[in-house]
């Protein structure tokens, strides 16, 4: 509900101006296909805007290499990620990646299905686009160096979770007029009752004495 | 006839200017009927609505923190304009309905006073909703607004409070010739949406240049544009900053001199 409100809302008030630009791939990821193939298991691309990762927080992302009966050498696989001003993809800050598990190999013989991760670590706020690239030499032809793009992951967004602090002043601010103008409404009241219970000063007192003995005289 | 009524402006205008005091004991009085009833609460509880619900969505979209105070600042300016319509329709007119009018005019104030003090007291409610509304900001915490660009966020709150200004100066004159707060706030309604239209029908008829030649010309009138040119500036980076302020000033000024006149001269007349 949430996400389509703010694909409605963005999209209407800042995309249609031309004032915040969306990457028109919403979901994104798709595998490569060939002697050599991987895709990305996790994280799901799912509907919406893309997975969620916290700002800082640590994520795996999960593939899948598969290769048909060949033999590859000095097999390195590398993340990438979109850089909007150069519009291309370029290799990740390496602080952002605390561990790869199965991302190179020496000698890597097929066929064969071999499951591996990158856990990466994102610092900023922001839209992020990875894709997976892999370098290596088939064996055998040693000159022959090869490298492309194998998969493209989803785009992930990485949004600060939101504190209980936020919570409370997402929905307390409406509330505080409404408070502070029920407050002095029945401040006000009371001043008024108050007011009103007020003894008569003397001199009123005085004068409705006169009046009545005045009365009572004639 | 031009030379006589800038003269009568202008003597309405220093007489104004030396009554300041009087413009105060005015102001305060709007103030206290404001905050004692629940008008100015419900206000800033409609801007706070508004503003708790973009940030709760904007929590989905990671877009950096501009887009935030930039989304705030865009809808604490359509709120601007129906803030200063609603405060300032009856402002002047309702005086005369209620016939307290004739009251106010038996104690020392000038009419320049009566009009300053009323919108100077629109001014103030406008920015003690947005003073409040920085609680956002200073207690929303990280994960809420990010890192918030404070000059950004400061020019964006006086952008509103200019237009608030220049939107309550029309509304005012309006209700000071206006003879019932119904065709007061029938008048004040019609160029808001009239100067909402504009915008509107430049975007529906964007492909007719023969149409838009007129909207365009149309749209020098319009408070919109001069707001726009200065959240430009700030946004996307434009470069109408001075211009949309000078016309919003200038619009303030105009329409606040001219209810100021108009008041003055139903004096002469009563």
């Amino acid at each position: 509900m949430r996400r389509a409100l703010a694909v409605l809302v963005v999209f209407s008030l800042c995309g249609a101006a031309g004032q915040i630009q969306v990457h028109p791939d919403l979901s994104g990821a798709e595998s490569s296909s060939g002697p050599v193939s991987i895709q990305i298991t996790s994280p799901q691309p799912g509907p919406g805007l893309g997975p969620k990762v916290d700002v800082g927080g640590e994520f795996d992302l999960r593939f899948t290499l598969q290769l048909s009966n060949l033999t590859l050498t000095d097999v390195i696989l590398e993340v990438l990620i979109y850089d909007e001003e150069n519009e291309t993809y370029v290799a990740v800050d390496p602080s952002w990646i605390s561990e790869g598990v199965n991302a190179s190999w020496q000698v890597l013989l097929g066929p064969s299905s071999t499951a591996g991760l990158f856990k990466i670590r994102i610092p900023d706020r922001g839209y992020y686009s990875l894709k997976i690239r892999g370098t290596y030499q088939l064996d055998g032809r040693p000159n022959f160096v090869e490298a492309g793009d194998l998969a493209f992951g989803p785009r992930i967004r990485v949004i600060p979770a939101l504190s209980r602090r936020s919570y409370l002043v997402i929905v307390g601010m409406p509330v505080l007029p409404l408070i502070a103008g029920i407050f002095v409404r029945s401040m006000r009241r009371r001043e008024t009752k108050r007011r009103r219970r007020k003894p008569e000063p003397g001199w009123l007192q005085r004068l409705k004495e006169q009046e009545s003995g005045g009365e009572g005289g004639s | 006839m031009i030379g006589v009524d800038l003269a009568f402006a202008r003597q309405r205008l220093t007489i104004g200017l030396s009554d300041l005091p009087s413009s105060l004991i005015v102001m305060k009085k709007e103030l206290r009927d404001s905050f004692l009833s629940l008008r100015a609460y419900t206000m800033a509880m409609v801007a706070f609505v508004g503003i708790s619900f973009f940030m709760w969505i904007q929590t989905e979209i990671p877009m950096g923190t501009n887009p935030i105070v930039e989304m705030v600042v865009a809808l604490l300016s359509l709120l601007a304009l129906f803030y200063a319509v609603v405060f300032s329709m009856d402002s002047v007119v309702s005086e005369k309905a209620t016939r307290t009018l004739p009251l106010i005019k038996t104690a020392p104030i000038s009419s320049a006073s009566l009009v300053l003090g009323k919108y100077a007291a629109i001014l103030v409610t406008w920015g003690a909703i947005l003073l409040t509304s920085l609680l956002y900001f200073l207690l929303g915490g990280r994960g809420l607004v990010g890192e918030v660009a404070l000059d950004k966020l400061v020019l964006g709150y006086v952008s509103t409070i200019l237009l608030a200004s220049a939107m309550s100066s029309v509304a005012i004159f309006i209700s000071s010739v206006s003879s019932s707060v119904k065709s007061s706030a029938m008048g004040s309604l019609g160029v808001l949406f009239a100067f909402m239209g504009i915008s509107v029908a430049r975007q529906l008829f964007s492909g007719f240049e023969s149409v838009m030649q007129i909207l365009n010309f149309v749209r020098n009138f319009s408070l919109i544009r001069y707001s726009s040119m200065i959240t430009e500036q700030l946004f996307q980076g434009g470069n109408g900053l001075y211009l949309g302020v000078a016309g919003l000033l200038a619009y303030s000024a105009l329409f606040v001199v001219g209810a100021i006149c108009v008041v003055g001269l139903k004096e002469d007349v009563a």
